[in-house]
């Protein structure tokens, strides 16, 4: 099972959203990573069939998409950012519509939404309306439609949008538990959501691919990067404008202050090992996108 | 032949399991693959079947509701020989049939559930001509039940007159509409296909008003005119919201 993206490009009118982006997928867990803007949402609905391309192709096994058609469409399961439902249905009766829509007979599909209300915890509520529902209830069925006829490849778009801590945490499990010989692709600008569950990391910048990696070889490029020192809290605004800071602590006399930085900020500066978020940081920091555009460069090449 | 076959199969049965555990893994992902790629589906149209259990009973429910409203008031204009009045009733309830149908049409658009639609087996564009062909058949059944009322009946006006006095009111109404849909696909469109339905439905009495002779047998050419204008405009829409629905035309702006 491979799914290749073959220097895929979107442009609407002048704007380039995605640009000329490669990459082979094969089963596991992927997290899309990039702020917004990035082109990941653009690049989840060219994946999933649904904006077609300027140029390049997306290929499932060898064989383009597009060609493929319903029989590629029958391989998937998309949850988009902006999930729509059918207010007055209920949520079996909205599983038993998509999977109509998915070729489902009703004997498969009484099954499978039975088990998949179960497994996302919507027993309870199967015969609520869904305008009932709160929002974390919502993305729960929302992920219950987009596996109900199994797919191969599972695209999540920002799916923990919106969602408490809790509920990101079950939907992660969630995941994680449907994930097994399936390629998913979860698209995030929340770094925790992915880092604990995706096997490979893509990171997105202004519709490119910046790196592509584990979590481990991409922090990698950050090491050294990274610093802890104390300053003085008259001092703290001084050192946000001069740098990246990741995290701010506020001590008894003094700031904590987490800095993303190719130089020692401070003589006391001490370096820590690199989180993805601080390069997410790093990569995504206004101040310094011309280093972050050389760092990319280099990673890349 | 079989035979051979058969030896053949039962010598690779006894062959020993594979001892890496790579090629076990893509082996059994394969055939997992090839079985849930040959799972039973269903034909599409057992699908367009399904759809009508989907359709709100509530959508029935309205035209049921403007079919039965017109009989009543028929059976009251055929009491006091109110012919002109009858006609104008036919004309002006026919509308109303569409607005109900594409209330429902248009509802992937209004609660954006078009996304999801459009990356299923069964495509945005397939459920489009489901739900519109159940729509139609039952908005043309609908529209046989209204000129085919026994008071309309007694009313002794020719089948084809009736068909083109509500036919042309209904095809305008639905070329209007889905010209809409295809213009505003959103809860907007239809609040401007509402008042266009609407419109439709009080203007029949205003143009018999403005036009006295509007329903004489003298002016059927003018209305088996409009109403193949107004088939044109309907066919014509209609394949345009197949296309927008089969294209990126649909508001998917985010990036």
């Amino acid at each position: 099972m491979l799914l290749k993206i073959d220097r895929l490009t979107k442009q609407f009118g002048h704007k380039i959203a995605v640009d000329r982006l490669s990459a082979s997928l094969s089963p596991g867990i992927y997290g899309l990573l990039g702020a917004n803007g990035a082109g990941k949402t653009t690049l989840m609905r060219m994946l999933c069939g649904i904006l077609y391309p300027t140029s390049g192709d997306v290929q499932w096994n060898g064989r383009s998409i597009l060609s493929l058609g319903e029989a590629y469409r029958d391989l998937l399961g998309y949850l988009p950012q902006d999930f729509g439902y059918y207010p007055d249905f209920t949520a079996e009766q909205y599983l038993h519509y998509i999977a109509a829509l998915k070729g489902l007979d009703k004997q498969q599909a009484r099954a499978k939404s039975h088990e998949l209300l179960e497994l996302v915890d919507l027993s309870a509520a199967a015969r609520k309306k869904i305008r009932t529902f709160s929002g974390g209830m919502k993305q729960r069925l929302g992920i219950a439609q987009a596996v109900i006829n199994d797919p191969c490849i599972l695209i999540l778009d920002e799916p923990t949008a919106g969602l408490d801590p809790k509920e990101r945490v079950r939907f992660r499990n969630i995941i994680s538990h449907l994930s097994a010989d399936k390629i998913v692709i979860l698209s995030t600008h929340i770094v925790s959501d992915v880092e604990s569950i995706a096997g490979q990391i893509l990171l997105m910048k202004k519709g490119q691919l910046l790196m592509q990696g584990t979590v481990k070889e991409l922090t990698a490029h950050a090491d050294g990067c990274v610093w802890i020192c104390r300053v003085k809290p008259e001092d703290v605004p001084d050192f946000e404008r001069r740098y990246t800071i990741g995290n701010v602590r506020h001590e008894q006399h003094e700031v904590e202050l987490r800095i993303i930085s190719e130089d020692r900020p401070a003589a006391d500066a001490f370096s820590v090992e690199a989180t993805l978020e601080d390069l997410y940081l790093y990569c995504f920091s206004d101040e310094h996108e011309h280093h972050a555009a050389g760092t990319a460069c280099a990673i890349i090449n | 032949m079989k035979d051979e076959l058969e030896k053949r199969l039962q010598t690779l049965l006894k062959l020993p399991a594979s001892h890496d555990p790579d090629a076990v893994r893509h082996t059994v992902d394969y055939v997992r693959h090839q079985l849930r790629y040959r799972q039973r589906r269903i034909s599409f149209w057992t699908f367009v079947w399904t759809q009508f259990t989907f359709i709100r009973k509530r959508i029935w429910g309205v035209q049921l509701a403007v079919v039965a409203g017109s009989w009543g008031a028929l059976w009251r204009l055929a009491g006091e020989d109110m012919l002109e009045e009858a006609l104008v009733l036919c004309s002006a309830a026919a509308p109303l049939l569409v607005l109900a149908a594409m209330f429902e049409l248009t509802r992937s658009f209004v609660y954006r559930t078009a996304e999801i639609e459009r990356s299923t087996r069964y495509s945005l564009e397939q459920l489009m001509l489901a739900r519109a062909g159940m729509l139609g058949l039952a908005s043309l059944c609908a529209l046989t039940l209204l000129i085919a009322s026994p008071a309309a009946a007694s009313f002794a006006v020719p089948l084809n007159q009736l068909v083109l006095y509500a036919g042309v009111p209904f095809l305008a109404a639905c070329s209007g509409c889905l010209w809409i849909i295809n213009r505003w696909p959103s809860r907007e469109g239809r609040h401007y296909c509402f008042l266009w339905g609407g419109g439709m439905s009080l203007s029949a009495g205003l143009m018999s008003y403005w036009f006295p002779d509007m329903y004489a047998a003298a002016s059927s050419g003018v209305w088996a005119l409009a109403f193949i204008v107004s088939l044109a405009g309907v066919t014509w829409e209609f394949r345009k919201l197949i296309r927008k629905c089969k294209t990126t035309a649909l508001d998917l702006t985010i990036v």
